[in-house]
């Protein structure tokens, strides 16, 4: 059930024409500024989320499957 | 023999009585049968495909079972029987059709073979013992879920299938499935059987051969444990990770559960994207589970279902944070069950689908095996795109529209062939460009969506190299350059050292802005 290239191109125009305006705004360069050590802040916590990800005490992993 | 020979007892409509029947060997009663899930959700699953009729070879010798019954069963004082039957599901009575072909094999009998192949659902291995459910291959069809090779709302994804050529009475036919089978709970518990299921996709793909339960249990007990290999009590952890290793793979892991994590709130975003990135690669995932506070299991993830609201407030998006369920091959409820993810990562199976008791489960960990050319792991991919796009809402506050990124591991091979089917939209000469441009084996594919559909900007990740080198090589514009001018006038007027100290990396900017300048 794969959508057909001609359909696709239709859907993709017309979500285009929907935020065209948006896209063509300028960068906001001074929202950047304002905001991007904040955002450092939270690019930091996601690192320590995705580090505990990695985690595991070896203990866990000797646990049995056994269902 | 005999019933082979017997073309009625050959042929069985397709009702819970023959199924039942014709699934029985002398030592099973029907209550046996009953108050098996997997034979029931198999069951409503050839239903729900419109199953009409089943064929029965009644002496079908299986590799897989063969290797138990050399291990185990034919060295036991009790008899056991070395043959299996195999049962094939059409969608139709193909009686008439099959012995036209047989009786004319020698004529042009392409519209009938087409239309024997159209009608075929798949097979199932029988085993001679309590455990019944042997290699099973069943088609995952529109009948019980969408399916699309993009990553549409609605729809389920399940890109872990391969191919099994059958042959049936000289008759060449396909079906599009990944192997199946429940634990025999001597040789295999729960963690052989997910695991074997895993390595019948991976291992060939690769270039090796699939083990069978019992080298996957033996491989696995190598890790020093003080319980015995054969029968088997089940595997640990470790001991999955061990038998992957020893089968030329490497092993990738994910922790989930904030019981592993010392308690540390673990990112739903993260847990799906990587399950996503894998799967939509076609790798499927080993999940460690616990069952009712006290029990664990082991299954295998093969897809997922998306969908199609975006989750609201999120700084952060992924295509993976809409899945709201996964295609699970769980040997004690059935091939495909579905898990339904809930807020909190725990999963849920709906009771009256399943057909079992257990509602509720929780993920404690997931496995890949994965070819070990595959380096540069998911996590460091994952950070970067967080980044980006924490950096592109920045400079853009007030916008109507969402981002996702959609972000998996491909090959050379299946991106090339993506740039060349009709479904993708690209410029003809950045087209032509990248068909003639030699790319690594693997690579993480990132590509960031504009409201779900409008691809814009395609960012590509070396995931042959190190963890700590400089892995992204390529990034362009798709389908218009109206975007990614907004990101180049931003790029150019940013501060350099803003950037870096944002993004942590100089080697990163200097990329994107090289990149960024191209187009």
């Amino acid at each position: 059930m794969q959508i057909t290239k001609k359909k696709l191109k239709e859907e993709i125009l017309k979500v285009l024409a929907e935020v065209a305006d948006d896209l063509k705004k300028a960068p906001d360069m001074e929202g950047f500024m304002n905001n991007y050590k904040d955002a450092i802040k939270k690019n930091e916590e996601l690192d320590e989320k995705i580090k505990q990800t990695q985690l595991i005490s070896d203990q866990f992993l000797l646990r049995r499957f056994t269902i | 023999m005999d019933q082979i020979a017997n073309p009625d007892s050959f042929f069985k409509i397709f009702n819970f009585e023959n199924y039942s029947e014709v699934l029985k060997f002398e030592s099973l009663t029907y209550d046996d049968l009953t108050n098996n899930s997997n034979i029931k959700n198999i069951y409503t699953f050839l239903e729900n495909q419109n199953c009409k009729e089943i064929i029965i070879e009644a002496h079908y010798n299986d590799k897989f079972y063969l290797d138990d019954y050399l291990h185990f069963y034919g060295s036991c004082f009790q008899s056991y029987k070395r043959f299996c039957k195999r049962l094939h599901f059409f969608t139709a009575s193909v009686k008439n059709l099959i012995i036209e072909i047989i009786d004319n094999y020698e004529e042009d009998n392409t519209e009938k073979l087409n239309e024997l192949q159209n009608n075929y659902l798949g097979f199932l291995i029988v085993r001679p013992l309590n455990t019944i459910i042997g290699r099973t291959a069943i088609t995952f069809s529109s009948a019980n879920n969408n399916i699309d090779i993009g990553h549409r709302s609605n729809f389920a994804h399940i890109f872990t299938l391969k191919t099994y050529n059958v042959n049936l009475l000289g008759i060449p036919l396909v079906v599009k499935s990944l192997g199946f089978q429940e634990q025999d709970q001597t040789i295999s518990a729960c963690a052989t059987s997910a695991l074997w299921t895993i390595l019948e996709k991976t291992n060939p793909r690769f270039g090796y051969y699939t083990p069978t339960p019992y080298e996957i249990t033996q491989k696995a007990s190598e890790f020093i444990s003080i319980s015995r290999a054969i029968p088997s009590s089940g595997l640990t952890g470790m001991q999955v990770m061990n038998s992957i290793k020893k089968f030329g793979l490497e092993a990738e892991f994910m922790s989930i559960s904030e019981e592993n994590t010392l308690g540390i709130k673990i990112d739903r975003n993260a847990v799906l994207s990587l399950c996503y990135a894998y799967l939509k690669g076609g790798f499927p995932l080993f999940l460690a589970l616990k069952i009712n506070d006290s029990d664990y299991h082991a299954t295998a993830i093969l897809g997922y279902h998306l969908k199609d609201v975006i989750p609201p407030n999120q700084d952060f998006n992924t295509i993976a944070n809409r899945i709201d369920c996964f295609f699970v091959h769980d040997d004690i409820v059935g091939p495909f069950t579905r898990y339904y993810v809930k807020d909190d990562l725990s999963l849920y199976l709906n009771k009256e689908e399943s057909h079992h008791n257990y509602v509720k489960v929780d993920p404690l960990y997931i496995v890949i095996p994965v070819y070990h050319k595959v380096r540069y792991p998911y996590s460091k991919v994952y950070s970067i795109l967080g980044k980006l796009m924490r950096m592109m809402n920045m400079i853009d506050r007030d916008k109507k529209y969402s981002l996702e990124w959609d972000c998996y591991l491909t090959t050379v091979n299946q991106y090339k062939k993506s740039l060349i089917s009709p479904s993708f939209i690209i410029d003809e000469k950045l087209k032509r460009d990248l068909l003639f441009k030699s790319f690594p084996r693997f690579f993480w594919k990132c590509t960031l969506f504009i409201n779900k559909i409008v691809a814009q900007i395609e960012l590509l990740v070396d995931a042959t190299e190190g963890p700590n080198s400089m892995p992204f090589f390529k990034m362009y514009p798709i389908n218009d350059n109206i975007y990614w001018q907004k990101i180049k006038t931003f790029i150019n007027e940013a501060e350099n050292h803003t950037l870096i100290q944002y993004l942590k990396s100089p080697r990163l900017v200097q990329f994107l802005q090289d990149e960024i300048n191209k187009f």
